[in-house]
């Protein structure tokens, strides 16, 4: 009978981790964490985003995300800027959402609202020391344009 | 010209010697007979061909005016039948509802939302449009549609909840990150006209819809060339035998016309006119052209200011159905309230409008349109519509105001009223219904307290997101479907407290003050420039003695709020204002600290929002997208404010703000939540002519106001008036706790606001990170200091610069 009990729990625990759905993502979605990695594990490319899409992020902002780069690819900015702020109103406290809004806008020299939004990236970074590097390292760029 | 002029003289000549030859004798005549009988004959023979000449020309004069005419009226028919036919009004739409996993949405709000966008609850889910249950699963058939961003296919969607939040999103078997259901349709930028209309080919509707429009309508269309003679004398023999107009001679064409080209003048030159640019117009174009065309401009009714015109729009309104998916019954409904859309209305006269959808089945089974058996079935059915006020249908006056306003400051009106543009916008449906349903239900029971017999309180409400600023409801009016004035937006009102924070944010940033500050709250008498005194008083007309500054704030206590202001100087208070983003310009009187100044709701939010978002200055934002008829996105907009204030400093703020739900005028809230993570303030203005309330939590910031357009006084304040307004529209959406921006100093401290141990001290404070160091005093200290009473406004002395002139006066 023991052994039926310990063998029920350890199927049980087994099929909860198989679950595609991690149990965070049951929590409120609003304060699910993102994490950077670098684009095709290029560790020297840490500071710098290649992609919209790069990282973990809970899933609709994953879905944003790529459409945002698909977009981007496309050379559509603009529907990109947009996918980027859908994501940020699912998550409006996500700093790698602000830093990746931030990060487009530079690219397409909009300096003060770049700014504006790594400011709020700043306000809400996570411990993510990629994110943090990122974020550092676009603010140098933006103060160097401005020739701060 | 000499041939020509030559009879003429002859005539001259002849007629000269008329008199000569009168007075000739008789004997002569037969010899002179021969001219003088000639004469008259010639003289015929030119009046014959002056009449001749001039019916010629006078012919030749009319041909060529008709033709010029019809080359007038050909240039109008193909100018205005060519490309874009009508005026397309631009079509407001809310925001989307997305479904994500963790979504937190409860049955009532997705059932709603779905109801409201014209979705139909039923037990086997089939077609695009529908929803069921399937056990705790539900499965929406979203339509296909046109988003901002992308055009997405029709699909069924399963949705899975766990603990109130959406735990799986599953599209044919497969997890989904992310769907969307489309958003509903909220209004539109109209022309002076008012009509409305989404436009259809003649492919997308039902043939059996053509068909009964042709049989009843225009039994010949397809075989005259726009008039019908036939169809004419019809309906002349038809009138003649009734006595009065009983049918139209008319055909679709020549409808078309008069609807398209023409006014609805009874006269005949308007009649040859219609005649004329109806065959024109079959010249030019197609039959099925001309249809289609019928088709979309036809005017089936009038909602409000809103008039319903074409069969797809009229379809949607009346039944709250695609086109495709109408029925026999209703099919033959539309077709025949053409004849009177308003006579045959199915929502006003339902028996009327039965017995003239019964004559049009008995026409199409006539003409064997439909079976004997299809004609009983569908005449057996009642006259089945939707409700033309249901949410997916009626307008958001106050929100479409807004959105207007905002996009005239980027796009001409005429554009907006014109090119078909849609516009997708942040409104939340839920947070409207639950902010409207507030508003109204307050008022009323306000006034039956106060026993008004006549409707006397107007309010106005706002409710944005509190990290971006979108607008999610608003409410201009207690008659929330009033195109008039709007409150929200246009009134100005005395702010009354809701100044306060101001006040206590800059003697917070000045780095001279934090919550534990001890202000004395005594009679207060500061002389103005022109002589006069401004002596303010507390709401209960009592002193407080030395308080708290956080309890001087969370009990809005007026003569420690006014010194306050004060000492930390006016300009550094409007200056504090302009920070937060308020776009007018705050006199610099002493009286703007307890809020003698005037603003409308959406400024009082502007100003709040910066509190709310952690210290981000943000514009309130309705739209999302711009696109074009065909979908071209023309502008998005995101999320945009400058940083304003440091997050450490907004939080600072807001504990004192959560006080007032703690242990001030908002303290109802505390109980109805059962949390004190929530902040706010309260605002009245002087003889309570104005009830404030403005609060926000995790998600969303609103703003209430009561007040009466006389501008007199109410027996109620802020708490009693404003607040239970926004009290609700929580409870109905849901409110989520606020969590910390950032984490401040926490330390006890004593009577006299000093930082002490936690053994003497009496209440627990925040501090600003990194400004508790040093600071901390013994027990013993502490004693000797409370004997001495030396702190109490001490720390007001000590950070006394004499920089405020009312330094001097006290």
């Amino acid at each position: 009978m023991v052994r039926l009990v310990v063998l029920v729990f350890v199927v049980i625990s087994f099929l909860s981790a198989c679950s595609s759905v991690p149990s965070s993502e049951l929590n409120d979605p609003r304060f699910a964490q993102s994490y950077e990695e670098g684009y095709g594990g290029n560790k020297g490319q840490n500071n710098q985003l290649i992609r919209l899409d790069e990282g973990k992020h809970h899933p609709a902002v994953q879905v944003l995300l790529s459409q945002a780069e698909e977009a981007r690819q496309q050379g559509n900015s603009r529907q990109a800027l947009s996918y980027l702020d859908q994501a940020r109103q699912i998550q409006p406290r996500n700093p790698a959402i602000f830093y990746r809004q931030a990060w487009l806008n530079y690219q397409l020299g909009n300096l003060s609202q770049a700014q504006q939004l790594l400011q709020r990236a700043k306000v809400y970074m996570s411990t993510d020391k990629v994110l943090q590097q990122r974020v550092s390292s676009l603010q140098n760029e933006i103060d160097a344009k401005q020739g701060r | 010209m000499t041939t020509a002029k030559k009879p003429t003289r002859a005539v001259k000549s002849s007629s000269k010697k008329k008199p000569t030859t009168r007075k000739k004798p008789v004997g002569t005549k037969s010899t002179k007979a021969k001219p003088v009988e000639k004469k008259p004959v010639g003289n015929k023979r030119t009046i014959k061909q002056k009449l001749w000449s001039w019916f010629w020309r006078l012919s030749i004069l009319v041909i060529l005016g008709l033709g010029v005419w019809l080359v007038y009226l050909d240039a109008q028919v193909r100018s205005q039948f060519d490309g874009n036919k009508w005026a397309l009004p631009a079509k407001v739409y809310a925001r989307p509802l997305s479904l994500y996993p963790g979504l937190l949405l409860s049955a009532k709000q997705l059932k709603a939302e779905l109801l409201w966008n014209d979705y139909k609850a039923v037990s086997h889910v089939v077609s695009p449009g529908t929803f069921g249950r399937d056990g705790s699963d539900w499965i929406i058939y979203r339509r296909g549609f046109s988003f901002a961003d992308r055009q997405e296919a029709a699909k069924k969607i399963r949705l899975s909840f766990a603990g109130g939040r959406i735990e799986r999103v599953m599209v044919a078997g497969e997890m989904r990150g992310l769907e969307r259901i489309e958003p509903q349709y909220i209004g539109g930028i109209f022309p002076a006209h008012h009509e409305d209309r989404d436009l259809i080919a003649l492919q997308d509707v039902p043939p059996a819809l053509v068909a009964a429009l042709v049989a009843v309508e225009d039994r010949g269309y397809f075989d005259h060339y726009g008039v019908s003679i036939r169809g004419i004398l019809r309906a002349m023999k038809a009138n003649i035998a009734a006595g009065r107009t009983v049918q139209g001679g008319s055909t679709l064409t020549q409808q078309l016309v008069k609807n398209f080209f023409l006014t609805n003048e009874r006269s005949l030159r308007r009649k040859v006119k219609e005649a004329f640019m109806a065959l024109l117009l079959e010249l030019h174009y197609s039959k099925e052209e001309i249809l289609q065309a019928y088709l979309n401009e036809v005017y089936l009714g009038q909602s409000g200011r809103r008039s319903i015109n074409g069969i797809a729009l009229a379809s949607r309104f009346y039944f709250a159905k695609n086109v495709q998916q109408l029925d026999l019954s209703e099919m033959a409904l539309l077709v025949g309230m053409i004849k009177g859309p308003s006579y045959y209305n199915p929502f006003r006269h339902p028996q009327r409008a039965r017995e003239r959808r019964d004559l049009v089945l008995g026409i199409m089974s006539e003409l064997n349109i439909i079976s004997r058996a299809q004609r009983m079935n569908a005449q057996g059915q009642d006259i089945r519509v939707a409700d033309s006020g249901r949410a997916g249908q009626r307008e958001y006056p106050a929100f479409i105001q807004l959105v207007k306003k905002q996009l005239q400051q980027d796009y001409r009106l005429h554009d907006l009223q014109s090119t078909g543009l849609r516009i997708f916008t942040t409104l939340d449906p839920w947070l409207q219904h639950a902010t409207e349903k507030s508003v109204q239900q307050h008022i009323a029971t306000l006034e039956k307290r106060i026993g008004f017999k006549q409707p006397t309180l107007e309010a106005a409400a706002v409710v944005t997101s509190v990290d971006g600023a979108e607008v999610r409801a608003i409410v201009g009016s207690r008659r929330v479907r009033y195109f008039g004035f709007n409150r929200a937006i246009d009134a100005q009102r005395s702010i009354g407290s809701l100044a306060k924070p101001a006040v206590y944010l800059t003697a917070l940033a000045s780095g001279r003050y934090n919550w534990s500050s001890i202000i004395n709250d005594k009679p207060v008498s500061v002389s103005g420039q022109d002589g006069s005194l401004w002596q303010p008083r507390n709401y209960d007309r009592k002193d407080y003695g030395p308080v708290f500054l956080v309890d001087a704030m969370s009990k809005s206590l007026n003569q420690s709020t006014a010194r306050l202001g004060m000492k930390v100087g006016i300009d550094q208070v409007v200056n504090t204002f302009e920070r937060l983003g308020v776009d007018k310009k705050i006199p610099h009187y002493p009286s703007i600290l307890l809020g003698a100044v005037s603003m409308s709701p959406l400024q009082v939010t502007q100003m709040f929002q910066t509190y709310a978002s952690g210290g981000f200055a943000m514009q309130p934002r309705s739209i999302q997208a711009l696109t074009t008829n065909d979908n071209q996105v023309i502008t998005s907009y995101a999320v945009q404010g400058e940083q304003v204030f440091s997050p450490q400093i907004i939080e600072n703020l807001r504990y004192g703000l959560q006080q007032v739900v703690v242990q001030g005028t908002g303290k109802r809230l505390a109980r109805t939540f059962n949390t004190t993570k929530i902040a706010g303030k309260t605002g009245t203005s002087d003889e309570q002519r104005d009830a404030w309330f403005a609060g926000f939590d995790d998600r969303h910031l609103a703003v209430i106001w009561v007040g009466r357009d006389d501008n007199k006084s109410m027996p109620f304040t802020g708490a009693g008036g404003a607040l239970p307004i926004w009290q609700d529209i929580f409870v109905e959406s849901g409110l989520e706790p606020l969590t910390p921006l950032v984490d401040l100093d926490w330390a006890w401290v004593n009577t006299q606001g000093e930082v002490v141990e936690r053994e003497c001290g009496v209440r627990k404070m925040p501090f600003m990170p990194g400004t508790l160091s040093g600071r901390k005093i013994s027990c013993d200290e502490s004693e000797m200091n409370s004997r001495s009473d030396s702190r109490i406004d001490g720390q007001l002395n000590n950070n006394e610069g004499g920089g405020s002139w009312f330094d001097w006066l006290f």
